[in-house]
């Protein structure tokens, strides 16, 4: 069931191991907690 | 991401998927996951194009040296915690997003300083609404 009206935004992302996949298909399966980091160190 | 470590399995558990974003280059954030070992996939974003799309705010080099997140900065490494030497840009503020499987925003989490981080319970509670 929806729960949101707010649409996420949906982007082609590169990951640390240099694969890449659309961010929806992060979310397609099971909620995703997607954390923003200040900085990496 | 101390937090989010200590309550990764209950957030596995919890039905969510947590995905990290930093401002590395593919080669640094590969270096960084290695360093820590840390048990997420960590999205690459050195030009910051997803936070931007994500309207993560910046800070302004007054904002952050401000003495209350001196302090706050100062009893975390009591605690233990360290600062090491940060890659991206320093005025990025953090944030955390949850998205259900239909790509709605039901939680939303944007830092107002660089201390204000969401409570890991909190976001069990929404996985929990999910389910």
């Amino acid at each position: 069931m929806r729960t949101s009206n707010k649409q996420a935004i949906d982007s082609m992302v590169i990951f640390a191991d240099q694969s890449s996949r659309l961010l929806s298909k992060l979310w397609r399966d099971q909620p995703l907690i997607l954390v923003f980091l200040r900085h990496l160190g | 991401m101390a937090q989010l470590r200590l309550k990764h399995t209950q957030l596995e558990q919890a039905g969510g998927r947590v995905v990290l974003v930093g401002m590395g280059t593919p080669e640094e954030s590969a270096a960084f996951v290695k360093k820590l070992a840390l048990p997420f996939p960590l999205i690459s974003d050195p030009e910051r194009r997803l936070y931007q799309a994500y309207d993560l705010r910046m800070v302004s080099s007054l904002e952050l040296f401000a003495p209350s997140l001196v302090v706050k900065a100062v009893t975390a490494m009591a605690r233990g915690y360290t600062i090491g030497m940060p890659i991206g840009n320093i005025r990025q503020l953090p944030g955390v997003f949850i998205i259900d499987t239909y790509g709605g925003i039901v939680f939303s989490h944007i830092a107002k300083d660089a201390a204000d981080h969401p409570d890991t319970e909190a976001i069990l509670a929404v996985l929990n609404t999910l389910r």
